[in-house]
């Protein structure tokens, strides 16, 4: 039986820094608590205090600038969707969450705890990664930025120390000429979570090949799957069938998926060279939406 | 009112959620269960020490097999075998079983103290499957089969041994010298996973010990059959056992016979305490389920398309303990026929012990198993000899008159119409065609028809009671679970007596007060339950017309009651209301009493004789997208048809099809409980995949045929969930020409065997 | 606050009158309107956040009371479908599950009710069938739910196509 674990509510950042550092280790904290309870209550966690981040003061902005858009923290997936900011400056991610678990989830789902959770079933971390999202991280003497890709370690493991809380997400805005799409398929219950998704971004050159392409895979990997090497050998290409499905065979290769509930690891890498291509035709096609495959 | 739209008696209470489930119960005083459950498939216990736990706060005891030792308390318990120990005695058979239970003054102390409870397993070898459990040489879960408990006068008991649970069998004309007729001869084996009936509400009980005098309340579908195991159990008269049940959030069958009210009986004894179990929903995993089966058919075929010889070998996975297996088993058995004219036939269907929770009722009740195989057996045999699926039904489907594997002769049968019914879904036009434009989806259709019994032979009995302001009392052991049976026997009531529904009031379950039935289950309430209500109140209107003949001074012939008046016939004016004549009687109330009894029952041997008193019949056609890229199948289109008789309610009666209809859908694409080595792999929500409202087709259809010159009333809850499986498969093979014959159709194992084809 | 005790005072709303609850760290709010308070129309069938059933309506939206820990709760207003009607009447959405009959145990039904008045409240009549996912209904009543909803959401859908 776990011991009793104590409590705290601060009502400032600086407040919320100074008892993660002073707890460390023992300390865990809690935002829209939609992962953490379920652990929680199921005893996989351990820990003596607890620190509810939701008692903050601000940190739910979502912004937009002419680079990228930024995304506070404690923002609540529901909002960030329904932001003008976020549909007009990165569509794909905006639908892609209206895709995220149910109404009641994002009601209190943030997204600092959607990224800190680092579930290799979550979309967003899909789009975040293909659009090269930096997360902001603050600790009691001060912070820093690192890249969606390298924050992500492992299943369920972060780059942050127990000392350092997440305050935002800088999302870069891709140039209008680029199309995307996230397509997300649930190989059992329409209420499930994600098999395998899929981001895929492209850019039309005036010549019509391709300038630019990015593709991130959710679900068949420990972390969201890009393969920057492949995309950039993609420029210059024709965006034909063949050609999509030579940079989705490489995907299919590197991928490393584990096994759970919704496949084994051969069914996984098996479905995500044909969803790719799906996904990069939509991306072509400038769709700009999320849907499920 | 029969035949009309009735809103349920209690609507307002269910939406303000005030309705008294009795997870909702709890009296002064109560104690709260936690429950310690084997970690291990197979062992003997060699040691359960709870003397720590028990000294721990808010602790106010523990139960053990040790205490039982020296008691008078019978620990073990069934419907048909009492072979389920309340905590484990000598051996635990599957993960999961209760081994030790807390009583505490609050659910967190009776938690905590689980982790000071010493238990010493030695593992046995387990058995998983019922084919392992059947090998040479496999560990026995039973040594011995002696504590039958009395009724259930349908059941044979025969084939007993190793770890054959219970047999049925069926010869029917020639047997398997039938297949000599053949011209073509098919076999194929099929198999159906377990799954769970996840009723929203979890099982629960709140049991109170006063004196010699038990109470219980709790959300069974067979408040009767709890009492009795209840009775046995602690050596009382049936009289000092009184089993209440509350309004019941969903069964399904597996609320079926006592489940965790022994467990709460037991602890309030020992603590003279009210005490409450309530199950968590991973507990529910391991409570109950739809029992695995593997079923071989052999079908023997004659040129022109006739069937003439079936063969079914079935193994039902039964659990770890009895359960009612022996009668599912022959459902199952006789039921694996289907709905076809086959002159020889050969059954041998077993339910085998294995080291998994034991399995029980479940909607659809053995025949979901049965015409999963031999539905999609029918397309395979339709493909293989070149004939069109549905022709090849219409040619083989029972008639009126005919007579079924069993030797009855059947009556009030419709099978061409509700299957013709079903299949005018194909429609050009009804179903929109697939979305995905790069010709990776593929359609196909599929259809299946099935046959049912209710169980037979079966008691219920009714009492009413007439009121002097003429209001009208039914007092009923029909569970309410949602398929608004209350409301149909008060439209049923009101409807024999000649009044409003208004005046009608149902008192639920309660065995003090109201008579016997034998069970909530088998589509049978609306049927047995309203003919006896309906003699109930026939008795009562005797009595009120026989009062008022004598009040008003005529013969009781020339009198007629209706709209709630009494008047002599062609003399309206003459009239008295129905209060009137109660309130001049002088009686108070007027009694009256009704029973439904029916007879029947199977030929150990041959399996001739009366298997069901009428035959539910239904059918499902079904429009399936199959994604080649993923082999994620999605169910566009769907009509259910079932022969209806003469509908009570018809939106109830529609609700339950939607219910079976949605069931189905999940257990054909997502629903199988996984084990590891018998370790539960999906016990939770998350991992155990259900069908969800985005999961039913957008063009969903429901069609109940009824008949105005029957006014027999055919069970409606389960019909038509069995052939949504095979349906379904069918579509699938129809669509992408591959044929799984395991259910669930999961995307990767239709992947799979779409890679195998190329 | 932020005394980091391993009690915790909990002050919520409830239907519009104020509750003072002691929680612990393992309390979730399901815990506290259940056991402490007995608002019963508020059910676990999951724990997970994926059936529904303990829906409530916290600050104006719907949320799984089973997902959130008790003392994060603190200050806010909650809403249970024991607070939906009137002294007499029902409020419209129940009157439109009365009049569909939109359930058949009806233990799923409160949450159905509170997320269905929480998108009303929030968007007025927006995307039904995207505001009920992750509702589960065993009984399948689910078309009748979606025709009591476009009724009172005005978008005219008949549930049963019929
Ligand atoms: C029913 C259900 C369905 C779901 N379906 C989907 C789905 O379809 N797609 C999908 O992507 N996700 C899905 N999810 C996951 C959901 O998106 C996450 O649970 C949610 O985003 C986590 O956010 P939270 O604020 O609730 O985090 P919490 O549960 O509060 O925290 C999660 C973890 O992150 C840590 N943490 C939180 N905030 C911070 C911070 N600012 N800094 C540092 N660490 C922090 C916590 O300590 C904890 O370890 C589903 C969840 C549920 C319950
Ligand atoms: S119990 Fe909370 S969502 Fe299921
Ligand atoms: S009505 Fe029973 S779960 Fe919805």
């Amino acid at each position: 039986m776990r011991a009793p674990a104590a409590m705290h509510r601060p009502e400032t950042l600086e407040e919320l820094l100074a008892i993660l550092r002073e707890h460390g280790d023992s300390a865990k904290i809690v935002a829209g608590g939609t992962a953490f309870t379920i652990l929680w209550k199921a005893g996989l966690l351990q820990a003596e205090h607890i620190v509810s981040a939701t008692g903050l003061h601000g940190l739910t902005d979502v912004r937009a600038d002419d680079e990228a858009l930024t995304v506070g923290a404690l923002a609540r997936v529901r909002d960030v969707e329904r932001a003008e900011a976020t549909r007009r400056n990165s569509p794909v991610l905006a639908s892609a969450l209206r895709l995220v678990a149910n109404v009641r989830v994002r009601n209190v789902a943030t997204m600092g705890g959607n990224v800190a959770e680092a579930d290799y079933t979550s979309d967003p971390p899909a789009v975040l990664s293909a659009l090269d999202a930096v997360v902001t991280i603050r600790d009691k003497d001060g912070g820093r930025d690192l890249p969606l890709r390298e924050f992500l370690v492992d299943y369920f493991e972060t780059a942050l120390r127990p000392d350092e809380f997440v305050t935002g997400v800088r999302i870069p805005i891709l140039a209008a000429d680029w199309g995307g799409t996230y397509l997300k398929l649930l190989s059992r219950s329409a209420e499930d979570r994600t098999c395998i998704g899929v981001a895929a971004f492209l850019q039309h050159a005036t010549d019509g090949t391709c300038a630019g392409v990015r593709v991130a895979v959710v679900g068949g990997n420990p972390v969201p799957l890009r393969l920057p090497e492949v995309e950039r050998q993609f420029v210059g290409q024709e965006p034909s069938m063949e050609a999509f499905a030579a940079l989705a065979a490489e995907y299919a290769a590197a991928a490393d998926p584990v096994a759970d509930n919704r496949g084994t690891a051969s069914y996984r890498r098996r479905v995500m060279a044909p969803l790719i291509v799906r996904a990069l035709r939509r991306a072509a096609r400038g769709t700009n939406d999320a849907v499920f495959a | 009112m029969i035949g009309q739209r009735q809103t349920l008696l209690d609507a307002r209470d269910r939406v303000t959620g005030r309705i008294p489930y009795t997870i909702n119960l709890e009296p002064p005083g109560t104690l709260h269960v936690a429950i310690l459950r084997s970690t291990v498939p197979h062992a003997r216990l060699v040691r359960v020490d709870a003397s720590a736990a028990s000294q721990l706060p808010g602790v106010a005891a523990v139960l053990t097999r040790d205490d039982f030792a020296g008691s008078s308390i019978r620990p073990l318990f069934g419907p048909v075998f009492r072979d389920q120990p309340i905590v484990a005695m000598d051996r635990v058979r599957y993960v999961g079983e209760p081994v030790a239970a807390v009583a505490a003054t609050d659910l967190r102390a009776a938690e905590a103290a689980l982790e000071s409870i010493e238990v010493e397993y030695e593992e046995l070898p387990a058995v998983f499957t019922p084919q392992d459990a059947l090998a040479a040489g496999a560990p026995l879960l039973h040594e011995s089969f002696d504590d039958r408990a009395p009724g259930y006068a349908d059941i044979v008991l025969q084939g007993q041994g190793g770890n054959v649970c219970n047999k049925f069998q069926l010869r029917k004309g020639d047997g398997l010298a039938g297949f000599e007729l053949a011209d073509e001869i098919f076999e194929h084996e099929f198999s159906s996973p377990p799954v769970q009936h996840v009723s929203m509400e979890p099982h629960a009980a709140v049991a109170s010990f006063e004196g010699d005098y038990l109470t219980v309340h709790t959300c069974t579908q067979t408040p009767y059959a709890v009492r009795d195991a209840l009775a046995y159990m602690f050596r009382l008269p049936a009289s000092h056992v009184r089993v209440v049940v509350p309004p019941v959030g969903g069964g399904f069958g597996g609320k079926t016979y006592a489940k965790v009210e022994p467990l709460a009986a037991v602890l309030s004894k020992m603590t003279h305490r009210p005490v409450k179990v309530h199950l968590t929903r991973e507990e529910e995993f391991v409570t109950n389920r739809k029992h695995q089966a593997f079923i071989k058919l052999r079908t023997g075929m004659r040129r022109d398309g006739t069937i003439v010889a079936r063969e079914v070998q079935a193994l039902f996975n039964a659990g770890a303990y009895t359960d009612i297996s022996p009668r599912l088993i022959k459902n199952g058995g006789y039921g694996a026929v289907g709905p076809y004219r086959i002159s020889h036939v050969h059954i041998d269907s077993y339910a085998v012990f294995t080291n998994l929770p034991s399995a029980g009722a479940f909607r659809g009740y053995g025949v979901s198993q049965g015409s999963w195989a031999y539905e999609s057996q029918m397309d395979m045999i339709a493909e293989a000899m070149g004939f069109d699926p549905i022709e090849l039904r219409m040619r083989n489907l029972l008639l009126e008159g005919d007579t079924f594997a069993t030797g009855e002769t059947l009556h009030g049968i419709r099978f061409p119409e509700v299957l013709r019914d079903a299949t005018t879904l194909f429609e050009a036009g009804r179903v929109p065609p697939p979305a995905e434009d790069d010709g990776s989806v593929k359609r196909g259709r599929g259809c299946a028809v099935i046959i049912k019994s209710t169980i037979t032979p079966s008691t219920s009995a009714a009492s009413v009671k007439l009121n002097s302001d003429g209001s009208l009392q039914v007092l009923t052991s029909t569970v309410d679970m949602g398929q608004g049976a209350h409301t149909a026997l008060s439209q049923i009531a009101a409807s024999a007596l000649g009044v409003g529904v208004g005046s009608i009031g149902v008192v639920g379950p309660d065995t003090d007060v109201t008579p016997f039935d034998l069970t909530t289950s088998s589509s049978r309430s609306t049927a047995a339950m309203g003919a006896a209500v309906r003699e109930a109140v026939f008795d009562v209107r005797r009595q009120l017309l026989d009062l008022a003949a004598q009040q008003m001074e005529v013969d009781v012939t020339d009198l007629e009651l209706a709209d709630g008046r009494i008047s002599v016939v062609g003399d309206p004016a003459s009239g008295r209301s129905i209060a009137e004549v109660v309130t001049a009687s002088r009686r108070g109330t007027l009694a009256g009493n009704g029973s439904f009894v029916t007879e029947g029952g199977l030929h150990p041997e041959t399996g001739q004789g009366i298997a069901s008193e009428h035959w539910h019949q239904g059918a499902v056609a079904a429009e399936v997208d199959v994604d080649v890229a993923t082999g994620k199948v999605t169910v566009r289109g769907l009509r259910a048809s079932v022969y209806a008789g003469t509908v009570v309610n018809p939106i109830n009666a529609r609700m339950q099809i939607d219910g079976s209809v949605s069931f189905g859908i999940s257990q054909a694409l997502f629903e199988q409980l996984i084990h590891d080595e018998g370790h539960p792999a999906n016990s939770s929500l998350s991992e155990y995949a259900l069908a969800g409202l985005a999961d039913l087709p957008e063009v969903f259809e429901v069609s109940l045929i009824e008949d105005p010159d029957n006014d027999e009333m055919h069970g409606l809850g389960e019909t038509c969930l069995p052939p949504v499986m095979p349906a379904i498969a069918n579509a699938v093979a129809d669509a992408v020409g591959v044929r799984i014959r395991h259910l669930p159709l999961t995307a990767e194992r239709v992947l799979d065997a779409l890679e195998e084809q190329r | 606050m932020s005394d980091g005790s391993e009690i915790f005072l909990l002050n919520l709303r409830v239907n519009g009158r104020a509750h003072r609850v002691p929680v612990s760290a393992d309390d979730t709010l399901l815990d506290v309107l259940r056991r402490d308070l007995r608002f019963f129309s508020c059910r676990e069938t999951c724990g997970l956040g994926l059936c529904g059933s303990c829906t409530v309506v916290v600050d104006g939206r719907a949320v799984s009371a089973c997902l959130a820990p008790a003392f994060t709760q603190d200050g806010c207003e909650v809403r249970t479908a024991e607070g939906l009607e009137d002294t007499d009447d029902l409020h419209p959405v129940q009157q439109a599950f009365v009049d569909e009959q939109a359930f058949q145990c009806s233990f799923c039904t409160p949450g159905f009710l509170m997320s269905t008045v929480a998108m009303l409240e929030e968007d007025g009549p927006a995307d039904v069938e995207s505001a009920l996912t992750g509702h589960l209904c065993r009984c399948g009543s689910y078309r009748q739910i979606m025709a009591a909803v476009g009724k009172v959401a005005g978008d005219g859908r008949d549930g049963t196509g019929e």
